[in-house]
């Protein structure tokens, strides 16, 4: 099976080619966020250097969510776009599961943090099954110090912290969980599209898929103005 | 073939997610518009991120039916044309994006086109016997612009708006009369109710010599009177103060739109735009371009709103002269130039 994942949920635009047991090709910039002008591009460099053709792939995999709410629409538009055209499924898959991914081997818990701003971040926890990880809890966005608050009271032992938002606040996490916290090397550290097409490959060999048609990114966060809205209307 | 091309056209850049086929530039063979105006209702404005998330849960769809509509394959199509500029830019960047996904799986030519350009060739699908050169109002939410057209293809701005819109005015004033959202069709229709002249509010004609716009000061005298007559103890006829405001407002566009044609020597007008389906202003244009001896096109009311007919049509030139869009393609937001 071959896969094609995109990537744009977050600071960091990805694009992968992956099979069952290789990485064909992956490419990964984290390097100014023109998203929109560089995604596609992308996507074209990968296919023509793996000398792979839309026809030839068996599923496209994009970032669901959450994460930076036009990156989230940027890559889900461009996969739709693409899943539409080529007539083959798409896949989305959780930004934090992708992202916790990464770190499969680690024995403890793992905790992919993304920068939600308004000094909030989302998050979830994981336990790493070397061939794949296990969500813990809900995502959801919180205050860093809630995030701290939840670890000390499971009584984590120890906790890998990754993605943007965990670098937005080092200083703070440092401090606040000491030994406990452990921080991957920096090519393990933010999403790697080739983690998500991974995860997608193992749900279309379950033979699951997303629908092209209903499928919408998952924020977590409501807009702005639907939130006061709510407020105001309680 | 170039000139029977069939063009898929994309549009997302405000609250409508749109999407139609249309052949040779000309002939419309599906066009679909999905609008959130009940969404934005509640908020009483079009609020950028809710836009944004509507498009981007309709955009598949929408393009979809739009084939269906059409009865054609998706593969049928010779090139993929989406609204780049200008526009909400999250909104935009949906369509931005679906487009080139879609335009890059089908091997077609991708074109970026526009949205005020767009609205004038709402006019071209139903008027295929339109000559240039031509001048066209373009009168919406976003903009107010004066456009020159020598031949195909061929646009310049003898002048804009320096502040709001003719279609954020009337959204501005509906809003302070209570008169609901959208602001267009609710001042038109207490208008219908009252009588101009009641109350007399400026006609704002700038520099007679420039085609140059401003309404936030007609919004504000509007307000004035409003609170003066409030202070004053007197009773406001809501209706009456509409239909000054409104007249107001077409006497402005109308006359400035004349002189624009004067200016240039045209024989042809055309209006374009949402703020085109105000039956006032195509009655006072149509009346004064009598009386010039213009020729006046204006769109029927679905093609005036925001569609995705008119984007397709549009790009039909760029595309029989191979001037398509690249990869990089990138949504913006502002008006820059045509
Ligand atoms: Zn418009």
């Amino acid at each position: 099976m071959l896969v094609l994942a995109i990537d744009s949920a977050t600071p960091v635009a990805g694009v992968a080619l992956v099979a069952e047991d290789r990485v064909l090709k992956e490419v990964f910039l984290n390097h100014r966020q023109t998203h929109s002008q560089t995604l596609m591009v992308m996507v074209d460099e990968v296919l023509k250097q793996a000398e792979v053709g839309l026809k030839d792939i068996d599923g496209i995999a994009v970032s669901r969510g959450p994460g930076s709410f036009t990156g989230l629409r940027i890559g889900l538009a461009t996969a739709k776009g693409l899943a539409m055209g080529s007539a083959k499924p798409l896949v989305g898959v959780p930004t934090l599961d992708a992202l916790a991914y990464n770190m499969c081997l680690f024995e403890g818990i793992i905790c992919p943090v993304l920068d939600a701003r308004k000094q909030e971040v989302y998050t979830a926890f994981y336990r790493g099954l070397g061939t794949g990880v296990e969500r813990l809890s809900e995502y959801r966005a919180c205050s860093p110090q809630a995030l701290v608050d939840e670890i000390q009271e499971r009584g984590v032992r120890r906790v890998a912290m990754l993605g943007d938002g965990a670098l937005r606040y080092p200083e703070f996490f440092q401090q606040a969980l000491g030994s406990k916290l452990v921080w991957p090397p920096p090519n393990l550290l933010l999403p790697r599209a080739s983690s998500l097409g991974l995860l997608a490959l193992e749900r279309l060999r379950q033979g699951q898929y997303d629908d092209v048609m209903t499928l919408v990114p998952v924020y977590v966060r409501l807009s702005e103005a639907e939130n006061r809205l709510r407020l105001g209307a309680v | 073939m170039l000139n029977d091309s069939l063009i898929l056209g994309i549009e997302t850049s405000c609250d409508e997610t749109a999407a139609a086929i249309v052949r040779g530039g000309r002939q419309i063979l599906s066009n679909v518009i999905n609008s959130q105006v009940v969404v934005h209702k509640k908020f009483g404005g079009v609020v950028p991120e809710v836009a944004s998330r509507k498009h981007i849960e309709n955009i598949a769809r929408v393009v979809e039916h739009a084939f269906r509509d059409a009865s054609l394959e998706y593969g049928d199509i010779d090139a993929v044309a989406v609204t780049n500029r200008p526009g909400l830019v999250g909104a935009l960047l949906v369509g931005v994006s679906f487009a080139k996904g879609l335009a890059y799986a089908l091997d077609k030519p991708l074109l970026g086109v526009n949205h005020l350009q767009g609205h004038i060739y709402a006019n071209f699908l139903e008027h295929p016997e339109v000559e240039f050169p031509l001048v066209c109002l373009v009168v919406s939410g976003g903009h107010t612009s004066l456009v020159y057209m020598r031949e195909e293809g061929s646009f310049e701005i003898m002048g804009e708006t320096r502040d709001d819109a003719a279609g954020e005015a009337f959204d501005k004033v509906a809003r302070f009369l209570g008169l609901g959202y959208p602001g267009g069709p609710a001042v038109e229709g207490a208008a219908r109710l009252g009588e101009e002249g009641i109350y007399h509010l400026p006609r704002v004609f700038l520099d007679k010599d420039d085609f140059e716009f401003s309404f936030s000061g007609l919004k504000t005298a509007t307000m004035n009177l409003w609170n003066k007559l409030k202070r004053d103890g007197k009773q406001v006829e809501v209706h009456h103060l509409a239909a000054e405001f409104q007249a107001a407002l077409v006497e402005v566009l109308v006359e400035k739109t004349i002189s624009a044609a004067r200016h240039k020597g045209v024989e042809t007008v055309l209006l374009a735009g949402g703020v085109a389906a105000n039956r006032a202003l195509r009655a006072r244009l149509e009346g004064r371009a009598r009386e010039e001896g213009l020729l006046l096109y204006c769109p029927s009311p679905v093609l005036c709103t925001d569609n995705a007919a008119m984007i397709a049509a549009c790009a039909h030139s760029d595309y029989t002269r191979r001037r398509w869009a690249p990869l990089t393609l990138n949504a913006h937001p502002g008006l820059s130039s045509l």
